[in-house]
């Protein structure tokens, strides 16, 4: 494949905004709360797990991806209000063992109902669209716009409205905020529903190209944490800069060399990012 | 943490005992399977000596534990000298670790991030392990690595029977429990509580935290790293998901869950764990692991303080309390 | 700059932003000397300790202990050379005892590997310390958890931290706040008793402390030096009154 043919260019791109939601959702939880949720990746899982036994039950893709999206959402504010919260005190270890816990959980849950093979979704749309002189998968491109429309929303509701504000203004200092009369607590709740859904709903486009199966969420998880290290946490350009750069760089580098070497360089990126930078490269300060 | 000592002496000479009586009275099959659960438990007292004193926290400890296993297993299967070994495995995890660290602390990454770090670490060395198959048998590992026989102080050495081997294995973990123990009892043990209080303070009082940290995270890869080599000629086998996340997640599991910074419990917790998963029958994987999971939730909750401190609790609900001085 | 001194600054400068906190201070303070430092507040005086023990980084000007050049060393290098500190709000370290506390001062000089056994010399750190508490008077403490100390008590065993360090100077920030009358005079008492052995910078708002204590005093102001003298020189100077605006009686 012509490295840098308009393809692969192209799913270079796809990978990178896929990573951004999935990234920018634990950008929420994490800047928010300093919680590590391992149990992040799974919200993914459960996202394409969710498509899958709603368009097996013949509901239409998109409204099949969306209700994931919701539902995988609530699942998220479960976790919060039934684990996490108890936690937000304890240090960063035992938010980070309970989500363990509870991936543990899910996956076996999941594995126990549908087995571990891979399963798919059937594509929603079939046709090819000639982009550039090139045939594209039309889902990969409607994927792509999606996902900048998605960060796109994101973006503006956090900085232009009012819950945003309260969500930032509780990212950057909770005391104060909390003495401001901002509700911390829910902040907290809806934050972890916000983050946990728009995982689900990467997870729901994911169904139709990516392979569904319990474990699918440890390489997404991984992955959202080293955007967080590599790209800082100080706003959500840095989550979306840092996925630009890890699965920008690991995808150019799978043209030449197999996903291990890839990873590897990935790997020795990131110690030099944290040697150099370990306020992150998207870091003002 | 000092005045816990006395209280957890009488357990360990308990354990000591019981571990002890086991190689006498227990059936051979079931020698393996203890000596693999107490060398799990080293493994989660050496990671528990970093996070429980210090506050360093590696989310991919089992890098170390992996590097062990792996240079035993090869080096075995090529006939080298098993304490060579030992003392190799030992030595490229602890220069690994003082690199990371060298990183990680210099530039005072935060906690978070030095253990993301980590955990990147081990899943690349996963990943590069199974990759290479050629010297490490790709997904499969190193398989049939013998029982280790060798020359040392003009003696010849042949651990291949299990009770033979058990003995040896609990001698080495006996004694470098009491290592972990002294160390984390002595004034460096109390100097890295203290750093993990208050850092700038220990500046101030002329201590190098950087120096510190490094010294804390080697003395864990080394004993991680010997827990895997002592491991690896039991089961034969040194597999990729050695260095997984999973061990990495299950260690600081017992850690935290055992009671941070006790030592004893999180080497009891580990091995406990590790004996029930290797009993239970495969057949209830799934379910064990979702019981395992929602007692793990549970428990972080419920009884953050970890297992053994809970039990200190429950026994002092139902004996009478001896008074405390505090003082004069 | 006086040749002599054990301690001191050239030139220095430090600003936050718009917020100046030194602009070229000099100042120098002779082995022996008790040296107390006032101004009002905000005028930067711990910020002058913190720039001293490197703790916060200084824009431009040189730092000497005796004749070294410290501008660019660590905060535990500077310790390591003889500048010692203690804090406004006394760090100890809760979960160790009182003894624990001292020890662990006392055997920063050592090696790491030294620390892991006992002392060889567990004599000597044994005397020190006992030493170090006697003159704080707290010899009856040495088995209790530091955490369960007193305000005043924890003062004085972060004192007593500084001084079995064996510093060359001894910075002290405000060590009086918050103590009896009682206390205070044991901490002037304290001061004499160290005085012979170091050097000690002691920034300070009790003026009565002041009065008995220091040999001289270094008046900061608006992060630089306004005045310095014996009290009784200062207490007369009308620019002195005025910064205080009248409110403190010298």
């Amino acid at each position: 494949m012509d490295v840098f043919g308009i393809e692969n260019v192209l799913n270079i791109i796809t990978s990178i905004s896929i990573l951004a939601v999935v990234a920018v959702g634990l950008y929420i939880i994490f800047g928010l709360m300093q919680v590590i949720n391992m149990a992040h990746g799974d919200m993914v899982m459960l996202g394409a797990y969710v498509t899958l036994v709603l368009t097996q039950a013949e509901f239409n893709f998109w409204i099949a991806a969306l209700l994931a999206a919701l539902i995988v959402g609530l699942i998220g504010g479960l976790i919060e209000r039934g684990v996490v919260q108890f936690l937000y005190k304890s240090g960063n270890l035992s938010t980070m063992l309970a989500t363990w816990g509870v991936s543990i959980m899910l996956q076996q849950i999941v594995k126990l109902i549908f087995g571990p093979q891979g399963q798919f979704v059937d594509v929603p749309i079939m046709s090819m669209t000639n982009i550039f002189g090139v045939d594209y998968p039309t889902y990969r491109l409607v994927l792509l716009m999606i996902c900048i429309a998605i960060l796109a929303t994101v973006f503006f509701l956090l900085k232009k409205t009012r819950i945003g504000l309260l969500v930032r203004a509780t990212m950057d200092n909770t005391t104060m905020a909390e003495a401001m009369g901002i509700s911390t607590k829910q902040v907290y709740f809806f934050g972890f529903i916000g983050g946990s859904a728009l995982a689900g709903f990467a997870g729901a486009l994911l169904s139709p190209i990516a392979n569904i199966s319990p474990l699918m969420g440890l390489d997404y998880v991984t992955k959202s944490f080293l955007v967080v290290v590599i790209g800082g946490v100080e706003s959500m350009l840095s989550a979306v800069g840092g996925s630009a750069i890890i699965a920008g760089i690991q995808n150019l580098l799978n043209n030449f060399m197999d996903a291990t070497q890839s990873w590897i360089i990935i790997l020795v990126i990131v110690i030099i990012t944290t040697w150099i930078r370990p306020q992150g490269v998207f870091s003002k300060r | 943490m000092i005045r816990k000592r006395t209280e957890h002496r009488n357990l360990l000479l308990i354990i000591v005992a019981l571990l002890l009586l086991s190689g006498i009275f227990a059936p051979e099959y079931q020698l393996d399977l203890l000596a693999t659960a107490v060398l799990y438990g080293l493994f989660a007292t050496s990671v528990d000596f970093s996070y429980g004193y210090a506050g360093i926290l590696n989310m991919g400890s089992a890098l170390y534990f992996g590097l062990g296993a792996y240079i035993t297993g090869y080096g075995l299967k090529a006939g080298i000298n098993p304490i060579l070994l030992i003392l190799i495995g030992m030595a490229v995890s602890v220069a690994i670790a003082l690199i990371i660290g060298y990183v990680g602390f210099r530039v005072k990454a935060s906690q978070v991030h030095f253990g993301i770090i980590g955990l990147a670490l081990t899943l690349g060395f996963e990943q590069l392990t199974i990759s290479l198959y050629d010297i490490t048998g790709g997904s499969n590992g190193i398989t049939n690595v013998p029982r280790p026989t060798f020359s040392l102080f003009g003696m010849e050495w042949t651990l291949t029977s299990p009770t033979v081997y058990y003995y040896f294995v609990i001698c080495v973990v006996l004694l470098s429990f009491f290592l972990l123990w002294k160390l984390a009892n002595s004034d460096f043990g109390r100097a890295m509580l203290a750093l993990r209080h208050d850092e700038t303070k220990m500046e101030t009082m002329g201590y190098n935290p950087l120096k510190v940290k490094m010294s804390v995270t080697g003395i864990t890869a080394a004993f991680s790293a010997l827990s895997g080599a002592l491991f690896v000629p039991i089961s034969g086998i040194a597999y990729p998901g050695l260095f997984g996340v999973t061990l990495s997640m299950s260690v600081l599991i017992w850690v935290a869950l055992g009671g941070t910074g006790t030592l004893i419990g999180p080497f009891i917790l580990g091995a406990l764990l590790k004996l029930s998963e290797s009993t239970l029958s495969s057949n209830f994987e799934e379910i064990y692991m979702l019981i395992i999971g929602l007692i793990f939730v549970t428990m972080v909750i419920l009884a953050p303080e970890g297992a053994i401190n809970l039990l200190k609790r429950l026994i002092g609900w139902f004996t009478p309390q001896r008074s405390k001085n505090a003082g004069n | 700059m006086v040749s002599n001194s054990v301690l001191s600054t050239e030139d220095l400068h430090k600003a936050f932003g718009g917020l100046v906190v030194a602009k070229g201070i000099n100042f120098s303070v002779l082995p022996n000397e008790v040296r107390c430092i006032i101004g009002p507040n905000g005028a930067g005086k711990t910020t002058f300790f913190n720039l001293l023990t490197g703790l916060i980084p200084i824009d431009k000007g040189t730092i000497r202990l005796e004749s070294d050049d410290v501008t660019a060393l660590p905060v535990y290098k500077r310790q390591q050379m003889g500048l010692v500190r203690t804090f406004q709000a006394p760090r100890i370290f809760p979960e160790l005892t009182v003894y624990d506390n001292v020890l662990l001062a006392y055997r920063s000089k050592e090696s790491l590997f030294s620390l892991m056994k006992q002392s060889r010399s567990m004599g000597n750190a044994t005397n020190s310390v006992k030493e170090a508490l006697e003159k704080i008077n707290m010899s009856k403490y040495t088995e209790t958890r530091a955490g369960s100390l007193s305000h005043g008590e924890k003062k004085r065993v972060e004192m007593a931290m500084a001084i079995v360090q064996q510093p060359k100077v001894l910075l002290m920030d405000e060590p009086t706040a918050g103590m009896t009358v009682r206390e205070t005079q044991e901490i002037a008492d304290l001061v004499n008793l160290i005085r012979s052995e170091m050097a000690v910078v002691i920034v300070e708002h009790d003026m009565e402390f002041v009065r008995e204590i220091a040999d001289k005093i270094t008046v900061l102001y608006r992060g630089d030096i306004a005045r310095e003298g014996t009290l009784d020189e200062l207490e007369n100077d009308p620019f002195i009154q005025e910064i205080y605006l009248g409110s403190v009686e010298l």
